[in-house]
């Protein structure tokens, strides 16, 4: 009697234990999304920002987002901390952010960690990429539509494949427009706070201008707004990124290569809402509207209908195949439609 | 005349009715049937278009359905890549509620070339839960050059179903109908001129060979009747020489050759003496017998071109072309003779008063009849059975 009381312990038990293991993931969802530096200054963090609220207005779920500070030493400190804390989702904004990214989540297997912008080949970190590329082909060919000198722009922090990706698609879609434009191409470096540091990025774009560029194309984060002021102040044209900029400088911002992060962020946490984990790795492109150029009141007397109507077309065949942008981070080379 | 105008002028308006008849026969029907065609054409197309519409929808739903629920735009992407290639779907939008984010949106049109489209939008429902929703936009510009050709291609077979219709109905209709009108309308033509001797001949068993042919029968018995009744007015009935009416033409003209070519011509006039006692003894048969055999007696004596005629109930006369009086005086006395020398039919023998005269060339045929006359009264009152002749 006693054994068999036992045993039907001992069955139960195990069932509990083993549904536990399987239903770990579905029941365990807490996510949390952890900034660097702090939300308002940084329109990527904004972008994040809009998504997270979105996705608790809808759902009615919590979402943790917690401020870390700059250096990635303090990153990883705030990133460590929640995985331990139980955490799953882990929302690694940055990607690249800390070394040994992989070793660290490989020391989670039960934790799941979402990246976007990266692309990583491990079971449990889940990448949400945007075709930064491809909206930055668009940039680039209404860049070289718009130049009356010939040569343009692209200013960045730190050059590492993932801003290569954004410098690559500029490039391919100024040469589809004008095979032989120039393309000059600037970064700052990276070091602590160059992401915010707009004195070393305006000085590069009037280093830019005083070379002839008339349209620059800031991929610099915090440090992009002082690109796009170092441009209106000279009457030449720049573009921004990540959100809408054109009402920064209205008249002097050409257009804005608006990264729909928010979209990204919303979609990885009903994802995660709703236990879907079958793929490691999500593209979102123009066909998502997920990148894409934003034409708005600000920038109407900068775009005719005519270029309009020919971004329009370029987006099309980029959607339907015709036109293929190549993306950096595949090869870290970049193809120039051109030469090709 | 008139008749014969009118009977012309319906002519050309059967031929024009018939034109317009077999034009508004063969038109009015083969429009109808091209518009018909054409529109039932049109409504294939359209519904081909539609079904290929809603299959596609169909395909999408099925196909995203999963892609909706697990956000793979990858997997909506090759699906609507092959979708695309079809030149009639214009843009495709895969949209997931539960992402809120398009799976996929892609669109052919750009300012600069826009459709004439037509959109389908399908609600993606799974277990009670809104996924998303897919809209197809086809161009319905699409059917426009296959309707054109289609309608070409209806046209082409239509006016050659009506030319070839023409082909073959007109000639039928010229040579069945209007031109054996035509040959009724001359032949009717020919008759009412009473030229009654123009044969037509009829070949066919159709209505209008058969009215030509009844037709043709009636001229001919006109014609043989009134050969009868011409025959008739010139001769006399019972002698069978000419009569008075025959007489005159002849002797006209041998009157006008005798004044022509100054040739000496003779007449005399013949009278039956008491011929009246005769009838009125024997009676009328036995005066007709008298008469014949009193006709045949002088055709027998007689030239062959001398001319012999009855001109009353038992007054003869008689031209002698080319004949002196003195030469007519010897010829009807000899006549005179032979008749009053041998009994006739009755038994008895009959003379004959005879009243002569020649033509100078200047009377005129009453005046001469009258001179021979005036010669037979004066037989007469010398006591009959002789010739006197009357300058």
């Amino acid at each position: 009697m006693v054994l068999m009381r036992n045993f039907c312990v001992l069955i139960v038990f195990l069932i509990v234990c083993f549904a536990q293991v399987v239903c770990a993931h579905a029941d365990n969802f807490k996510p949390v999304v952890i900034y660097q530096g702090n939300i308002e200054n940084n329109s990527f963090n904004v972008s994040i920002h809009e998504g997270v609220k979105r996705f608790s207005g809808r759902t009615g779920l919590n979402c943790t987002e917690v401020v870390s500070g700059l250096e990635p030493e303090q990153y990883y400190r705030s990133v460590k901390k929640y995985a331990d804390g139980g955490y799953s989702p882990v929302f690694l904004l940055y990607g690249n952010q800390f070394d040994n990214l992989v070793d660290f989540v490989r020391d989670y297997p039960g934790t799941r960690f979402i990246v976007l912008d990266t692309v990583y080949d491990e079971p449990n970190m889940y990448s949400f990429v945007l075709a930064e590329h491809e909206g930055s082909f668009l940039a680039g060919a209404l860049a070289a539509m718009s130049s009356k000198s010939k040569t343009i722009g692209f200013v960045s922090v730190a050059d590492i494949p993932f801003i290569r990706r954004f410098w690559c698609g500029y490039v391919q879609g100024a040469k589809y427009i004008d095979p032989q434009i120039t393309v000059l191409e600037g970064f700052i470096g990276s070091y602590t706070g160059s992401w915010f540091d707009g004195n070393a990025t305006s000085a590069l774009a009037n280093g830019m201008m005083d070379m002839g560029a008339d349209v620059i194309y800031q991929a610099a984060g915090g440090a992009g707004a002082a690109v796009l002021e170092a441009v209106a102040d000279r009457s030449k044209l720049g573009i921004g990124v990540d959100v809408n900029q054109n009402g920064l400088y209205p008249g002097s911002v050409l257009t804005s290569m608006v990264k729909r992060t928010d979209k990204t962020v919303f979609a990885a946490l009903m994802l995660a809402k709703r236990g879907i984990w079958r793929d490691n790795y999500k593209r979102l492109g123009l066909e998502q509207d997920a990148v894409g150029l934003v034409f708005d009141e600000n920038n109407k007397s900068l775009v005719s209908r005519k270029m309009r109507a020919r971004i329009e077309r370029i987006r099309k065949d980029i959607v339907l195949g015709i036109i293929s942008v190549h993306d950096f981070t595949e090869d870290l080379k970049c193809f120039d439609r051109a030469d090709r | 005349m008139t008749v014969l105008i009118d009977k012309d002028t319906k002519f050309h308006s059967v031929a024009l009715h018939l034109v317009l008849v077999l034009l508004l026969g063969l038109l009015v029907p083969i429009t109808a049937g091209m518009i018909i065609t054409l529109e039932h054409e049109q409504l294939k197309l359209e519904d081909e278009l539609s079904e290929f519409h809603s299959e596609t929808l169909k395909t999408l739903v099925e196909s995203t359905e999963d892609a909706m629920l697990s956000f793979s735009p990858e997997g909506v992407r090759n699906i609507v890549g092959t979708l695309l290639k079809d030149k009639r779907i214009v843009s495709i939008e895969v949209f997931s509620e539960i992402f809120d984010l398009y799976l996929l949106r892609v669109s052919k049109e750009t300012p600069d070339s826009q459709f004439d489209s037509f959109s389908m939008r399908e609600t993606v429902v799974k277990d009670g839960e809104v996924l998303g929703y897919v809209l197809v936009e086809v161009d319905n510009g699409w059917i426009i050059p296959r309707v054109d050709e289609a309608r070409n291609h209806i046209i082409l077979l239509f006016s050659s179903m009506f030319f070839g219709a023409l082909l073959l109905v007109v000639p039928a209709i010229y040579f069945k109908i209007l031109k054996p009108l035509r040959r009724l309308a001359q032949q009717a033509d020919i008759l009412s001129k009473g030229e009654l001797g123009v044969a037509c001949v009829w070949q066919g068993q159709d209505e209008l060979s058969m009215l030509g042919k009844t037709l043709d029968g009636m001229r001919s018995k006109l014609n043989e009747n009134f050969n009868v009744m011409k025959e008739m007015a010139v001769t006399d009935e019972l002698t069978g020489l000419p009569n008075r009416h025959g007489f005159a033409e002849d002797i006209k003209k041998n009157m006008d050759l005798s004044r022509r070519y100054k040739r000496p011509l003779s007449i005399a006039i013949f009278d039956l003496d008491y011929f009246k006692a005769i009838n009125d003894t024997y009676g009328h048969g036995v005066g007709d017998d008298v008469l014949k055999e009193f006709a045949r007696l002088v055709c027998s004596r007689i030239r062959n071109t001398d001319l012999f005629a009855r001109i009353g109930g038992e007054e003869f006369v008689m031209v002698m072309p080319e004949t002196p009086i003195e030469a007519a005086t010897t010829l009807v006395n000899e006549i005179r003779e032979v008749v009053s020398s041998q009994p006739f039919a009755h038994g008895e023998k009959v003379t004959t008063s005879i009243g002569l005269t020649s033509y100078t060339g200047v009377e005129e045929l009453d005046e001469l009849l009258e001179a021979a006359d005036k010669g037979l009264y004066q037989a007469k009152r010398n006591g009959r059975d002789q010739v006197v002749v009357q300058s």
